[in-house]
């Protein structure tokens, strides 16, 4: 305690006053809510933690950076059984998800509720419901599942599991295809405005890449709009791309162009369709959002996912932080560690497989 | 205020926080919560004085922020040795089951059973006693123990009748309860049957929730069980959902003594009413409360907890989903208890934040279990798979050979456990079945106390 006491002297002479209201001269700064760096929840000053998120405030210092990826955002985007009753909500895994009163995914601590009672599962869009024996019975939309038999059921469908009544909650089957339009609306903007400075962008790119600023307002934007939609739009991440002196420079079509000059080192073939898609020299980036080099229309990967970089030395892949992981031959990535990648390696994404060739 | 402001225990304050990544204590102290932090000074104004304490123990200081995850995290509460002057006046009402089959020995023990309770109250507490069969007397309405042996004579005239009307019976005795009802009483029923519910009200969902309503009111309902006809489903039930005590009472030479154990135990009540609430933050949910059924709302869940006498202890073990995010040191929960306080004759409210810190480093995690919730979380499942044996055993399921198997590896792990009490009372168990007698009654005892996390009182 002394030192904390200690510390705490010593703080107040080192410019942590930002965060110290209440402090002398510094009263009057009290009025001011506290943004949440991780939610952009306003708080009431003098909030330890952030009353939506839990996120620490104190520890949001300046310089303090939120990994661009937001999972909460993205999670909002999977199916969920919603209870109407309470307004709990269980969200849903790719493939099967247990339900019943012990040891379940969704777990159902309900006495009409069979340890084992129910299995859901999620695939290709599809939601099959299975009794595995429940004592009490599953319904979906009043009709009773015998056991054995799968039922294919529709998002909005009420589901009753012995008592317990779930509806099924999907994400809009356009929400990625309106985030990808969101995004690229927002690209072309850009685009525009980035053309018609290009003289202009050009000359200056070779002193100094162009400030990020520069862009800052119209990615606000974007970022709004996709709140709104409920899209998963992350300021930064664009900012990450178009920072990029080279990508931010060059119009879009001539980008395209210099890729396809790129000779293709590897394939990564999707299973079990057998799509295709390059592996060019240089950074791959790989996500569901159409800025990436290989774009993968899956709501389960981030909308940027991972990296494969190609060089004379091989390849590697590393997760940038995604929302459901990244793994090679079944074993998940470390965020932000590169990995080796060799002939053959399985690679998972969110719900999509891929094998990697050379 | 909060006498427990609990972070992970194992470190101080300090040094996790300065696991942060970002700069160590220097943001922590600067920031706004200058007085609620600092457990150690806190917790000096608040024990002292208050009957409680509440602590949150979490699985794992560190969380993986990369995807999601499940976590544990004991609530305990300890309550003081501390009395405050005199003992709480008890508001008692004993319902007694006089159905057909308590006639002869049973009906007579319980008689002087009633006697012994008599005789243990205070002028100050206050007394009632109903009796039902197909129908519901009361026998004596709630009063103050003045003349004791004019009490008695009423309890002498006590007849065996028919059926079972233990609905009504229960709902009897909750209104003399209520009729004189105060926050400065401890207010309790006993509930003593020895069979089934055969008359009015019978299914378990209905006895089960308006003794919830009962406990919404104030009233908790201890359930004591006599004899092998009886359902110790229901009757356990009725004890979990009310928050008071089950006993299984085999002989009837033995149900005086059952009383005056409870009423001992109810004469040392420091805590009452006790009302945990779980409020989640997001990307963080409750999957359950061992062994108890709380109520789920929008980020938020409740849950009765029994009443906590002098120097005893108990807990609640939660497990959370916690949904990935960025990295950095969250509170998931916020954990509020209120409770009637009898030490300080008031409402009291504790509070204990659960705070993790979320990091990308799996190894951190992996290298920071925390044993003492690691051992409840074995003793939980423990419970959980002697509920199932208990299951089984009933239905039938399971043969007696096949059940002191698996009631022997739940006793080893009680054992290592430090569960002494209920290690050899699944003993005892293990040896019932072995004569060929049925344990039933007795293990859900044992869960039940399992699940309570009870010890000492």
């Amino acid at each position: 305690m002394l030192e904390n006491d200690m510390e705490k002297t010593q703080l107040t002479d080192t410019g942590a006053t930002q965060t110290m209201p209440g402090v002398g001269t510094e009263a009057t700064q009290q009025a001011l809510g506290v943004t949440c760096p991780v939610c952009h929840t306003t708080n009431a000053p003098g909030e330890t933690y952030c009353c939506d998120c839990g996120f620490l405030l104190a520890s949001a210092r300046e310089g303090f950076e939120i990994a661009a990826e937001q999972p909460g955002v993205a999670a909002e985007l999977v199916p969920k059984l919603v209870e109407p009753s309470t307004g709990r909500e269980f969200a849903l895994n790719p493939g099967p998800n247990t339900i019943g009163r012990e040891n379940a995914d969704v777990l159902l601590t309900h006495p009409s509720v069979s340890r084992k009672h129910a299995t859901l599962t999620v695939a290709d869009g599809k939601y099959l419901l299975e009794d595995v024996g429940s004592t009490n019975g599953t319904f979906a939309g009043g009709k009773k599942i015998e056991p054995g038999e799968q039922a294919e059921v529709e998002p909005g469908t009420e589901l009753m599991f012995g008592s317990a009544v779930l509806k099924l909650e999907a994400p809009p089957e356009d929400a990625a295809v309106s985030a990808a339009e969101a995004v690229r609306e927002v690209e072309e903007a850009e685009e525009r405005e980035k053309l018609s400075e290009e003289s202009v962008a050009v000359e200056e790119a070779a002193e100094e890449p162009s400030p990020p600023v520069e862009v800052e307002p119209e990615q606000h934007e974007a970022a709004d709009q996709a709140e709104a939609a409920e899209i998963p739009v992350e300021p930064g991440v664009e900012a990450r791309f178009e920072a990029t002196p080279e990508q931010t420079l060059e119009p879009p079509v001539e980008a395209v162009e210099v890729h396809e000059e790129l000779p293709t080192l590897a394939r990564l073939v999707a299973k079990p369709d057998g799509q295709e898609h390059q592996i060019r020299p240089g950074e791959n980036t790989i996500g569901r959002r159409p800025a990436n080099s290989v774009v993968i229309p899956d709501l389960y990967v981030s909308g940027s996912h991972a990296v494969i970089n190609a060089s004379d030395a091989g390849f590697t892949i590393t997760d940038v932080g995604s929302t459901n992981g990244t793994f090679v031959n079944g074993e998940r990535l470390t965020p932000n560690e590169p990995r080796e990648l060799q002939d053959g390696d399985e690679l998972t994404l969110g719900q999509s497989v891929f094998r990697f060739t050379i | 205020m909060d006498s427990t402001q609990m972070i992970p225990p194992s470190d101080d304050e300090r040094t996790q926080l300065s696991n942060g990544g970002f700069d160590p204590g220097k943001t922590q102290v600067s920031g706004p919560f200058g007085q609620g932090f600092d457990p150690g000074r806190t917790q000096m104004a608040g024990a002292a004085q208050k009957a409680l304490n509440m602590q949150a123990v979490v699985g794992n200081q560190y969380a993986i922020a990369t995807h999601g995850s499940r976590e544990h995290v004991l609530v305990s509460l300890q309550a003081s040795g501390a009395m405050g002057g005199a003992r709480m006046p008890l508001n008692l009402c004993l319902i007694i089951d006089r159905s057909g089959s308590m006639e002869g020995e049973p009906l007579e023990y319980v008689k002087r059973a009633c006697g012994y309770v008599v005789d243990l109250l205070e002028p100050n507490d206050v007394l009632s006693i109903v009796a039902f069969e197909e129908r519901v007397d009361v026998i004596m309405p709630a009063r103050r123990v003045v003349n004791k042996n004019l009490i008695k004579e009423h309890i002498n005239r006590l007849e065996v009748g028919n059926t079972t009307n233990l609905y009504d019976g229960i709902a009897a005795g909750a209104s003399q309860i209520a009729g004189v009802y105060s926050g400065n009483y401890v207010n309790r029923a006993l509930l003593f049957t020895d069979g089934d519910p055969t008359a009015g009200i019978k299914d378990f969902s209905s006895i089960v929730g308006m003794v919830g309503e009962q406990k919404s009111r104030g009233i908790t309902i201890t359930a004591l069980g006599f004899g092998n006809e009886y359902n110790e489903e229901l009757l356990a039930g009725i004890a979990r959902k009310s928050g008071g005590n089950y006993y299984y009472i085999t002989r009837p030479d033995l149900i005086p003594e059952v009383f005056r154990k409870e009423l001992e135990t109810l004469m040392t009540v420091v805590a009452r009413n006790l009302h945990l609430r779980v409020n989640l933050s997001r990307w963080a949910q409750l999957r359950q409360i061992y062994g108890r059924l709380p109520t789920f709302g929008n980020r938020y869940a409740e849950v009765t907890l029994p009443d906590v006498e002098r120097g005893s202890a108990e807990s609640a073990l939660l497990e959370l989903e916690l949904g990935a995010r960025p990295a950095g040191t969250y509170r998931v929960a916020r954990l509020e208890l209120n409770c009637d306080d009898s030490v300080t004759g008031r409402p009291e409210r504790l509070e204990a934040d659960v705070v993790l810190e979320f990091t990308a480093d799996e190894n951190l995690v992996a290298a920071n279990v925390n044993q003492q919730v690691q051992k409840e979380i074995e003793v939980a499942l423990a419970s959980r798979q002697l509920e199932r044996t208990v299951m089984g055993m009933r239905t039938q399921m399971i043969a007696p050979g096949a059940a002191v198997q698996e009631l022997q590896k739940t006793m080893m792990i009680l054992q290592q456990q430090g569960k002494t009490d209920q290690a050899q009372e699944v003993q005892k168990a293990i040896d019932s079945i072995k004569e060929g007698a049925s344990v039933e009654k007795t293990l859900v005892g044992t869960i039940y106390n399992l699940d309570r996390g009870r010890t000492g009182g």
